[in-house]
């Protein structure tokens, strides 16, 4: 199928209406078809908001209990593969010679008195990890997957590393402190390492996609804070 | 940390995760839209029900296929809950009733069933500016979108039904779809 077939078929997909072999051919073939995906995200919108054009019904309160006793205790089926941050097996190596280990050293040295300015930020980093007051959490990407660590300070400095691909021409990305009834922008970065200040009352942080300037409201979620 | 500000593609990652808490938060959000679109479909009271607890649990099982480049977390969630009404809808073989042609424009806004009194606010405005975007269709692409949509036909059977030929009733469909993208985006 073509490019242009499948494009025609786009509408139909999202609605619904598609037997459900041409349903699956679609969806393996759009796997194929990044490009269309910006037009199906449209359509899905579209057709969400038909199926949210129709009165809600009001679930009896004991609906509620039966759906959440029938998913306790249960894994989810599909789980998206959870990676856990690097840590490779350290393997048994040769001892290297003395003077390896020496010119290692000097190396290191030199390295570290010439970028001494951008091994200032992982000092700090190191610096508010052995913080007993510091409080440390995961931030994930919208895949799950583990991508850095947050580490609040009491006083509100607050330290990220994000390990976020680089974010498209003309976009940046921008961090936000959220809490139940707000979300507070703040600075924008290219991922890595940032040392900002986390508003007050807000526990909560994100990572989103931005125009570059950043803005005012949140617009495409990159990665979030979990409780560890 | 509460879970009620995180927004639907942050929850669908912690419901992938297997974090409990997460779905239910989902659920408070949805139930109400999923019985709803349940209940436009021609479910009764107890398959209503029935299809808000499969949904809920497919949404559990497959939150972890949930792409964010391909459907934001509101849509996502809805097309769980259509797909599995209309697998239903097809395999029941109970098809709801057709809308009644729409006499003026004043009754459009009821056909679509606007707003009840137990609704928020919030979400009686948003139905009020989906259903008068459905106004903008003519009265062929609205049936088509009713026989698709609502009744969960294929697209080859609603051809059969509204007695067109399928290019014709693709070519409605796509235009359809695309007045609704135009004027809801400007709404």
């Amino acid at each position: 199928m073509k490019p242009e077939e499948l494009r025609e078929l786009l509408p139909l997909y999202a609605l619904g209406a598609l037997p459900q072999d041409e349903r699956q051919a679609v969806e393996a073939l759009l796997e194929r078809h990044p490009e269309l995906w910006a037009e199906l995200k449209a359509l899905h919108e579209t057709a969400a908001d038909l199926s949210q054009a129709v009165p809600a019904g009001s679930p009896r309160p004991k609906l509620k209990g039966k759906v959440m006793g029938r998913i306790a205790g249960s894994k989810p089926l599909e789980r998206a593969s959870v990676r856990p941050l690097p840590s490779q097996p350290v393997e048994a190596r040769p001892r290297a010679p003395r003077w390896v280990f020496q010119i290692a050293a000097l190396l290191a040295f030199l390295a570290l008195a010439w970028g001494g300015y951008r091994a200032y930020p992982w000092l700090e980093w190191f610096q508010a990890s052995k913080n007993p007051q510091a409080h440390i959490e995961t931030l994930v990407n919208e895949n799950q997957q583990p991508i850095g660590r947050a580490i609040f300070l009491p006083n509100g400095q607050t330290l990220v590393y994000a390990e976020l691909p680089p974010p498209p021409p003309g976009k940046t990305y921008q961090l936000w402190g959220v809490n139940p009834t707000e979300h507070v922008g703040l600075d924008t970065f290219q991922g890595g390492l940032i040392v900002f200040q986390m508003p007050q009352g807000h526990s909560t942080l994100h990572i989103t996609e931005e125009q570059a300037g950043g803005s005012k409201t949140p617009t495409q979620l990159r990665a979030f804070t979990l409780e560890n | 940390m509460t879970l009620e500000s995180f927004p639907d593609e942050a929850l669908l990652a912690l419901v992938a995760r297997g974090t409990e808490e997460a779905i239910g938060v989902l659920y408070d959000r949805y139930a109400g839209a999923v019985l709803g679109l349940a209940r436009r479909m021609g479910f009764d009271g107890a398959a209503q029900e029935d299809c808000v607890q499969e949904v809920f649990y497919r949404i559990w099982n497959r939150a972890g296929s949930f792409d964010p480049r391909k459907a934001s977390g509101r849509s996502w969630v809805l097309a769980v809950a259509h797909h599995y009404c209309v697998d239903r809808v097809r395999t029941e073989a109970a098809r709801p009733k057709a809308l009644e042609p729409l006499p003026d424009e004043k009754h459009a806004e009821d056909s679509f069933d606007l707003p009840g009194p137990s609704l928020d606010e919030e979400n009686a405005l948003n139905r009020v500016r989906i259903a008068r975007a459905l106004q903008s269709l003519s009265p062929e692409e609205r049936a088509v979108i009713e026989t698709l949509h609502y009744q969960g036909h294929t697209y080859p059977e609603a051809a059969r039904v509204l007695g067109i030929p399928l290019g014709t009733l693709k070519a409605r469909a796509g235009r359809a779809m695309q007045k609704l993208r135009e004027v809801l985006s400007e709404a």
